[in-house]
């Protein structure tokens, strides 16, 4: 399957009167990381609930390679191929472990379900021993692990990231960096990586974006974006 | 509907009277002596299991809640006094709210669980509407229906139904002639239930009134939501059409609305009402809690009133049935008002007895719809019953009266009259039998 | 497959229950077939407000339905009951979706409103075209036991067999859904509605169709209630009857079947229970409040001993400490409990989450 591109134009989006995002554009090439940073409130997790349905556009366009996501109910957006790992709880507390991955089996051929799960239990061992319980029994690591997990099992083409690392341990973190960048290269996926942790998400990542107050301040390649000093100290505080 | 023939009914009145005569003083019947037996469901060597269905709780219940515990005091007073060829009346009676689908399944639970003999007195037109069918197709008498629905006269298709008190047609008609004579070429209005009650009391009201002098027709919806507004809207229109007398076929909740409604509209026609909506303790009582107010604020507003009743009236002290129940009220009910609907259900409980002792000794079933089919000699009611094997109906005549501080006073001789249009309304001269010393039939 | 395993159970349980209804009486025979219809709207009922996560205050209106249609049917049109029956089922179903597309757009205190109205409204209708629907008396209609069973087969055991039937039969579907994709979908929504919507469910379609679902088992029981007292009328199903319905759902237990068993027999048996008590104990039969008050004092007792409702109690009775000393019966009946309740017909609740002695339904997030 051909990678793809996830293009963000213009987006006007936010909640009730006041917009949050004022006419934001990101471009996300295929196979790609874009980590996108910025302070609390900037409107990062604005952004990606704007791309995943969750909050309309008022204007602006979102597109996935040719098709256009804007104005698309959440669970079309998802069946177009872009899975999104929300921030903080994205667990079903009341389905088992193994339940919780069959919700992401559904977008797939019945045919390869058997194949892929298992396959998520090879990456995901922690969740193969737990296979059986609540999700609510998980802790906040294994919780994130397992909506990782499920997110990936939908076979996406494009993954939005929201905080993967919070609450996890820094060996953990590492991990699920690694994983998100084995993605990139093996699968083809296209990630958008929100980050607090600047530092680690700019070591994986192709292209840095930092939001500020809703807008893009400043798009550039990774490398550059932690070379810059002063929009580093004005922006992303390391 | 079931047709009615026509008959005359003073023949029909002589005929029962003297075959009950003959059936009391002959006593000649082989079940006459001998051992009791349980010779039927409900029925063992000491006791007789009857049952019924009653609103003793719910929207119908104020008021008629008092029936049951009536009869049940006439039953006990029975009892006391030797029973019925020594057994005694056990009455189990529920409550369904006035739910028809409680009522279903409170009457299954008497006749297949509780196996009672018979079912007397099951309260109400919708109610015992649904449980007609199953109970004739379990053949167990249903007797003295608690409604004057003419639909419990249809003995081919409920040969175990009988009615009981006059039927809202005939009260319709016995009303109708009054006004039409007493109230020549005023202006009329109909105020109704719009239901089997409501419907059949103005057909009645049609047979005799001429249509000319009907300027307005206003039913009400017994389940409307807001029954105050409902019946505010129906008043004004009374009010707009001029009616000089309106004739009330009507619960007495919405009685009470009514005269209400009339009060604030100062609107003050001739109150015209069929028994059902005009017992004066009910109604006063009712009048003084929707307006918040005690005392004789209730009687006021419905002195004058002109109404029907079938049973004598509460105020004549010195009828000899008024006396029986009121003793037996003041021993076994003290606590109940002696209004309106305690008579009514001793009545029917005596009637009741009545027909049991008819149906002998060890009685199956059958004997006790026999023996109201073969006619009851008139007793507790001012006119006779119209019972025979082809009639269900109950009582065919009533009077005219005024109500007077809280008391109904009979204007007139009691009128008898059929369910046809033409079926002239006569007067009943024949005085109302006195009632047993013993009290019992 | 537990297709298969919970249609054999099922298959079970119908002969049970209809071996147990011949031995009755008339009047038990009656009660078990009210019970049977009970449960099936109870059950609909809980899948609906325990499983999906929607309320609906108003759930005797899709009975009426069901009852209304099944009248009709069979008195004008003289359909055999089975065909009856299941065509309740569509037009109830229908009306719920309708309704659930309604709710949809609704939420909490929005949604119960629509559905009281509904159930306040849809009576009056009976009363605006008395023609059809006989106004306050409603329609009497019968139904005749098949030849085969010979004429001398009671009506009542009759109707007791077809309530059980479509009760097990209602049971399984619902038993076999609530494993299914479509009930772990509704789990999710109703646990974290925006995970299952990231997840690719569609949030809209999956609670109409819950809508429809329950709607289709109160319409079912609205016909089965039908046929046992042959005959339909508004007062039968009140806005009361949906309260009661509600209540039969909480004492049971949210969102299991079994508990809508017990929902449903205390709902129907108590009441008479009741009052024959308070008339065999000196209570006259007048004093009619004492029933009422009994019953709520029931209620009350059963909410404060067993706050999970009643299925939620008996998990936690035969649950950890039950060993498999009790011997093969109370192992199946075990067994039949569980694969009757929606939570727990997973294997992982049974042999994973129940070993490591974790409560259910856990409350975090
Ligand atoms: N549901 C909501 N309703 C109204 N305003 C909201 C809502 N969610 C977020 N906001 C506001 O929108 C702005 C952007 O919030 P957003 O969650 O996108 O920030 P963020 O960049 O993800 O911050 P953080 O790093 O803290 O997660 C904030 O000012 C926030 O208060
Ligand atoms: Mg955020």
């Amino acid at each position: 399957m051909p990678a793809s591109s996830l293009a963000v134009t213009d987006v006007v989006a936010g909640y009730n009167s006041t917009p949050v995002l004022n006419g934001v554009s990101i471009t996300a090439r295929p196979a790609t990381i874009t980590a996108v940073l910025g302070a609390n409130g900037a409107g990062k997790t604005t952004l990606l609930r704007t791309i995943s349905g969750f909050v309309r556009t008022r204007g602006g366009q979102v597109r996935l390679d040719d098709v256009s996501l804007t104005r698309l109910a959440p669970d079309h957006i998802a069946r177009a191929g872009v899975a999104h790992v929300p921030e903080g709880q994205g667990v079903i507390t009341e389905l088992t472990v193994e339940e919780n991955l069959k919700l992401g089996l559904l977008l797939r051929r019945r045919a390869d379900r058997a194949a892929a799960l298992e396959d998520a239990y090879r990456k995901f061992s922690i969740l193969a021993d737990r296979r059986r319980r609540h999700a609510a029994t998980l802790s906040g690591g294994e919780r994130q692990m397992l909506v990782i997990a499920r997110a990936l099992l939908s076979a996406p083409r494009v993954l939005l990231l929201d905080e993967p690392s919070l609450g996890l341990a820094p060996k953990v973190v590492a991990q699920v960096m690694d994983l998100v960048r084995q993605l990139r290269d093996e699968s083809g996926l296209t990630v958008l990586l929100v980050e607090q942790n600047a530092r680690s998400a700019l070591s994986i990542a192709d292209q840095g974006v930092v939001l500020n107050l809703g807008k893009v301040v400043a798009t550039a390649a990774a490398g550059e974006l932690a070379a810059d000093v002063a929009l580093r100290r004005h922006y992303l505080g390391f | 509907m079931a047709r009615y023939r026509k008959l005359g009914l003073a023949p029909v009145a002589a005929l029962a009277t003297l075959s009950m005569m003959l059936a009391a003083c002959g006593s000649s019947t082989p079940s006459s002596s001998g051992k009791l037996q349980a010779s039927a469901p409900g029925i063992t060597a000491t006791t007789i299991l009857i049952g019924s269905h009653q609103p003793l709780t719910g929207i119908a219940a104020p008021g008629y809640d008092e029936i049951a515990p009536a009869s049940n005091a006439y039953f006990q007073y029975v009892n006391a006094h030797g029973g019925v060829y020594g057994r005694k009346i056990i009455y189990k009676y529920l409550n369904d709210q006035y739910n028809s689908s409680i009522t279903t399944t409170v009457v299954r639970q008497l006749i297949l669980q509780d196996h009672v003999f018979a079912i007397f007195n099951g309260l109400g037109t919708p109610t015992h509407l649904a449980v007609a069918p199953f109970i004739n197709a379990e053949k167990v008498p249903d007797l003295f229906v608690a409604s004057g629905c003419a639909c419990w006269n249809a003995p081919s298709t409920w040969p175990e139904t009988f009615g009981w008190q006059i039927n809202y047609i005939r009260e319709g008609k016995i009303l109708g002639s009054y006004v039409a004579a007493h109230f020549k070429g005023e202006r009329i209005a109909y105020f109704y239930q719009d239901d089997e009650f409501g419907l059949d009391g103005i057909k009645g009201l049609g047979y005799e009134i001429p249509a000319s002098q009907v300027v307005a027709k206003e039913p009400y919806n017994v389940n409307a939501a807001n029954p105050a507004a409902e019946v505010g809207t129906l008043t004004a229109a009374l009010k707009a059409s001029r009616a000089q007398v309106v004739i009330a076929f009507a619960v007495p909740a919405f009685m009470a609305l009514l005269r209400l409604s009339e009060l604030s509209l100062s609107y003050s026609p001739q109150l015209v009402s069929s028994s059902v909506g005009s017992d004066p303790i009910t109604i006063s009582g009712l009048l003084n809690a929707y307006a918040k107010k005690s005392g004789s604020f209730g009687d006021s507003l419905i002195q004058g009133m002109i109404t029907d009743s079938y049973l004598p009236s509460l105020g004549d002290t010195t009828n000899s049935w008024i006396s029986l129940f009121t003793k037996i009220h003041n021993e076994y009910i003290p606590k109940l008002p002696m209004d309106g609907n305690v008579l009514y259900g001793m009545a029917a409980a005596y009637t009741f007895v009545q027909a049991m002792f008819k149906a002998g000794r060890n009685p199956t079933r059958q004997d006790l719809v026999n023996a109201v089919n073969s006619g009851l000699p008139q007793g507790v009611s001012v006119a006779p019953y119209a019972y025979s094997a082809t009639d269900h109906d109950g009582i065919t005549g009533a009077y005219i009266a005024e109500i007077e501080k809280g008391v109904l006073v009979p204007l007139g001789p009691t009128q008898v009259t059929d369910n046809t249009p033409t079926g002239a309304v006569t007067t009943y001269t024949t005085a109302q039998p006195a009632a047993p010393t013993s009290g019992i039939p | 497959m537990t297709l298969a395993r919970n249609a054999g159970l099922g298959i079970i349980a119908c002969v049970v229950l209809l071996v147990l209804c011949s031995k009755l009486d008339a009047y038990r025979q009656y009660q078990m077939a009210q019970v049977a219809a009970t449960v099936v709207a109870v059950a609909g009922l809980t899948v609906l407000i325990g499983v999906s996560g929607q309320l609906s205050i108003g759930h005797g209106a899709f009975m009426f339905v069901g009852g209304y249609a099944t009248a009709l049917l069979v008195l004008h049109l003289n359909w055999p009951l089975a065909l009856a029956i299941v065509a309740s089922a569509v037009v109830a179903g229908l009306a719920g979706g309708v309704m659930g597309v309604a709710a949809a757009r609704l939420r909490g205190p929005y949604l119960a409103g629509a559905t009281l109205m509904l159930a306040v409204a849809l009576p009056a209708v009976a009363y605006q075209w008395q023609g059809v629907f006989g106004g306050d008396q409603g329609l009497d209609f019968t139904v005749n036991t098949p030849g085969f069973l010979g004429a001398s087969f009671q009506l009542t055991e009759w109707q007791g067999w077809v309530c059980c039937i479509c009760l097990v039969i209602v049971m399984v579907l619902l038993a076999n859904l609530l494993r299914s994709r479509i009930g772990r979908s509704w789990r999710a929504l109703r646990d974290n509605e925006t995970a299952a919507a990231l997840a690719g469910l569609n949030v809209a379609r999956l609670r109409v169709l819950a809508f429809m679902l329950s709607a289709a088992c109160a319409g079912v029981a609205g016909s089965l209630l039908a046929m046992t007292m042959l005959n339909v009328t508004p007062g039968a199903f009140t806005l009361a009857l949906s309260i009661q319905l509600l209540t039969a759902v909480v004492l049971g237990g949210l969102g299991s079947l079994a508990g809508a068993v017990w929902g449903g027999i205390i709902l129907v048996l108590v009441p008479p229970f009741l009052t024959d008590f308070a008339a065999s104990h000196g209570f006259s039969s007048a004093s009619a409040s004492v029933p009422i008050a009994g019953y709520g004092l029931v209620l009350i007792i059963v909410m404060l001993v067993f706050p999970a409702g009643i299925q939620g109690g008996v998990r936690r009775l035969l649950g950890p400490v039950a060993p498999a000393a009790t011997g093969p019966v109370s192992a199946i009946g075990r067994r039949l409990a569980r694969r009757l309740e929606e939570g727990s017909t997973t294997d992982a609740r049974q042999e994973g989450v129940d070993k490591e002695g974790t409560r259910w339904p856990d409350t975090a997030n």
